[in-house]
């Protein structure tokens, strides 16, 4: 793969990106991300221009729909994207490292070495023709240098790890024999062999039954407490979120269009975007009104886009929501949006503004 | 497993019968032999007398039980033509030849086509895919006795590197080889080319670059492990393809002495009991393979069982 990143203008020197909150640099900071993939109707901007810091030990979520750009995010970080998909802007810095200018030897050491990946389909993801063990001893060898019966002991210990029972005897079972959720373990088993600084876990339980999610996430919480891990957690469920972060990121269209503590976003939430998928969450409690739904579709990504691209959706649009480009800006602590309606109105505006449940977002659209 | 192998034996066994059936009937209708080992100038008496030693006088069914109750003993009575010499005799006496060619043919063409799919199947579209797309295309669309020809014009003739004709040294064997494993390989390129882009977009491809496997250990250890049972089904197609008389044209060029030669020989003279032994011969060879490959899935993926 060839160095896809020009950052014209990146001092290498002055790159110390600090966490203002700890006045230390972070773990992985990320500035300016873009990826591109070229087709036939155009260059598709699945992430244009994304910015986001994880500290050690902390989580980080991003929330967005299918197609928001959540996991290119996540794979273009390590520079996954599968061609001819390519990382085209912007800066990664790891531990110290740029990972978008390193070679793909040094990326290869960070890959699975110091950070560790878990994907949405268990079944698949796992290499149907060879042993859990074989897969795990992979990593290991790669790494750690791990051989033979040092190898296969620390697959067991691991398999023990993720909570697999009998371990000593599954690690030669090929993924077939196992369930979604078990294969899942297996995947985050992998993720965790080299005791990496960072997992980032791609819709960890999407694939996987209700009971069994929970119980995935409960895992995560607990090998990264510790391993004392930072964790970055892509889903499309607000309740994942709710549970498992301390910070969220909101995206849409390529982009983070709101960032926060977890909490306040979730509670008092910046962005009519934001607010409008939580009024779409279905509850337990009400069985009687229809569910609600953002009316439209996405902007398509291969086009040039203007103003906010939620506002064609946006039931609270004016026409400066078209008119310029918003910008990512703090509105409470810690907490930025790129809801120029909230940048100028505040918080009430997005609660008064949209409906508070039960009717429909596209009964109030434009 | 027993029951497996009791059952492909059965299944086998219906198999050959019906090759008996088919090869019977359609010997009897390419004509006669009686009347083209004969001058033309021959009498009626000579004819009649002629057709009662080939015991083709009596009724059809009649010819048909002696055939059966001698293939069942693998006695195909003698060469209609080549009086005193078992029919059996002179297939199974050529048969190692035909056979060294094919696997050398057919092996070659793996050796080539499993590389080249590999490399066009990591970057599709590139330019080194579309000239790999070429060459196979060329490949292919190639008769082989006419690459038969140009082989030897070129390195037989021209430049004096191997023989023109004949068998027995790995000299011998060069240019033959590459007649039957171009045109294979060409195929075979484009498949393997085809399953290696498909395994390469499964998630367990990009769970293995998550774990920092390099580039070449994903193409050989992931991605071709598991197209490695298309490919082998392919391969074996191929191999019985060829052995069942696509090599003909090129024994027929090189004068090798196989059984392609000698099976274009006996339809021509309408040898019988010749044709009989080579086409049991062949089906039974195809048989085997055919369960070989059957078993080696087995070893090439856990999730498949002989039942």
């Amino acid at each position: 793969m060839p160095d896809p990143t020009t950052n014209p203008g990146a001092n290498p020197t002055a790159n110390a990106v600090v966490n203002p909150a700890t006045g230390r640099a972070p773990l992985l900071s990320v500035e300016g991300l873009r990826t591109e993939f070229p087709t036939r109707a155009g260059v598709f901007k699945a992430v244009n221009g994304v910015s986001f810091i994880i500290d050690r030990g902390e989580t980080l979520g991003i929330v967005g729909e299918s197609g928001s750009g959540k996991s290119v995010s996540a794979l273009s970080l390590v520079r996954l994207v599968a061609p001819p998909g390519r990382v085209v802007g912007g800066r990664v810095m790891f531990e110290g490292q740029d990972l978008l200018a390193a070679s793909d030897k040094e990326l290869r050491r960070v890959r699975g070495g110091r950070i560790g990946f878990v994907f949405q389909d268990p079944m698949t993801s796992l290499n149907p023709l060879m042993t859990v063990g074989d897969q795990l001893e992979e990593t290991l060898r790669l790494h750690l240098g791990l051989k033979g019966a040092a190898a296969r002991g620390r697959a067991v210990e691991l398999l023990k790890h993720v909570e697999i029972p009998a371990a000593e005897s599954r690690v030669r079972a090929y993924p077939y024999e196992f369930s979604g959720g078990m294969c899942q373990r297996v995947m985050i088993a992998i993720a965790i062999a080299c005791n990496p600084a960072l997992l980032v876990a791609d819709e960890p339980t999407t694939a996987l039954d209700v009971t069994i999610q929970g119980q995935i996430l409960a895992l995560i919480k607990d090998l990264q407490r510790e391993l004392s891990m930072a964790l970055l957690l892509i889903t499309h469920d607000l309740g994942v979120i709710a549970h498992m972060t301390q910070r969220t990121a909101v995206m849409y269209a390529g982009r983070i269009v709101e960032t926060g503590p977890t909490s306040a976003l979730l509670g008092r939430s910046l962005h009519a975007y934001t607010r409008s998928l939580m009024l779409c969450r279905p509850t337990a409690s009400d069985t009687t009104s229809r569910l609600l739904t953002i009316p439209g579709q996405p902007p398509n990504l291969a086009q040039e886009l203007h103003g906010c691209p939620f506002a064609p959706r946006c039931p609270m649009a004016e026409a400066a929501c078209t008119e310029r480009d918003p910008e990512l800006l703090e509105l409470a602590a810690s907490h930025t949006s790129a809801c120029i309606v909230a940048q100028r109105d505040g918080l009430s505006a997005v609660v008064d503004r949209l409906p508070a449940g039960g009717g429909s977002l596209a009964g109030s659209a434009r | 497993m027993l029951t497996f192998l009791a059952r492909r034996l059965a299944y086998s066994l219906i198999v050959i019968g019906g090759v008996l059936v088919v090869v019977f009937v359609t010997t009897r209708l390419i004509g006669d032999p009686a009347r083209i080992i004969l001058p033309a100038t021959a009498s009626q008496a000579d004819y009649e007398l002629q057709r009662s030693r080939m015991g083709l006088d009596q009724p059809i069914l009649a010819q048909f039980f002696v055939f059966v109750a001698g293939a069942v003993r693998g006695d195909f009575g003698e060469s209609l033509w080549d009086r005193g010499s078992s029919a059996m005799g002179l297939v199974v006496e050529r048969i190692p030849a035909t056979l060294q060619l094919v696997f050398a043919g057919v092996g070659l063409a793996m050796a080539i086509s499993i590389p080249a799919g590999i490399l066009a199947a990591r970057r599709p579209r590139s330019l080194l895919d579309r000239v790999i797309t070429l060459l196979s295309l060329a490949g292919f669309s190639v008769p082989n006795f006419l690459l038969a020809m140009v082989l030897i014009i070129v390195f037989a003739v021209g430049l004096g590197w191997f023989y023109t004709s004949g068998f027995g040294t790995i000299r011998h064997l060069v240019l033959p080889a590459v007649a039957v494993a171009l045109p294979v390989a060409g195929r075979m390129t484009q498949f393997v080319r085809s399953t290696m882009i498909d395994e390469f977009s499964r998630p367990y491809i990009a769970t293995a670059r998550s774990k920092g496997v390099s580039e070449p250990a994903i193409a050989v250890r992931h991605a071709l492990r598991n197209a490695a049972i298309p490919i082998l089904t392919l391969g074996g197609w191929e191999f019985t393809r060829q052995l069942a008389g696509y090599t003909v044209a090129v024994e027929v060029v090189f004068a090798w002495p196989g059984v392609g030669q000698l099976a274009s020989q006996a339809i021509l003279r309408r040898d019988f009991t010749v044709i009989q032994a080579d086409v049991f011969l062949v089906a039974i060879i195809v048989l085997v393979i055919n369960l070989i490959i059957d078993l080696l899935y087995t070893v090439l993926d856990p999730r498949v069982k002989m039942v």
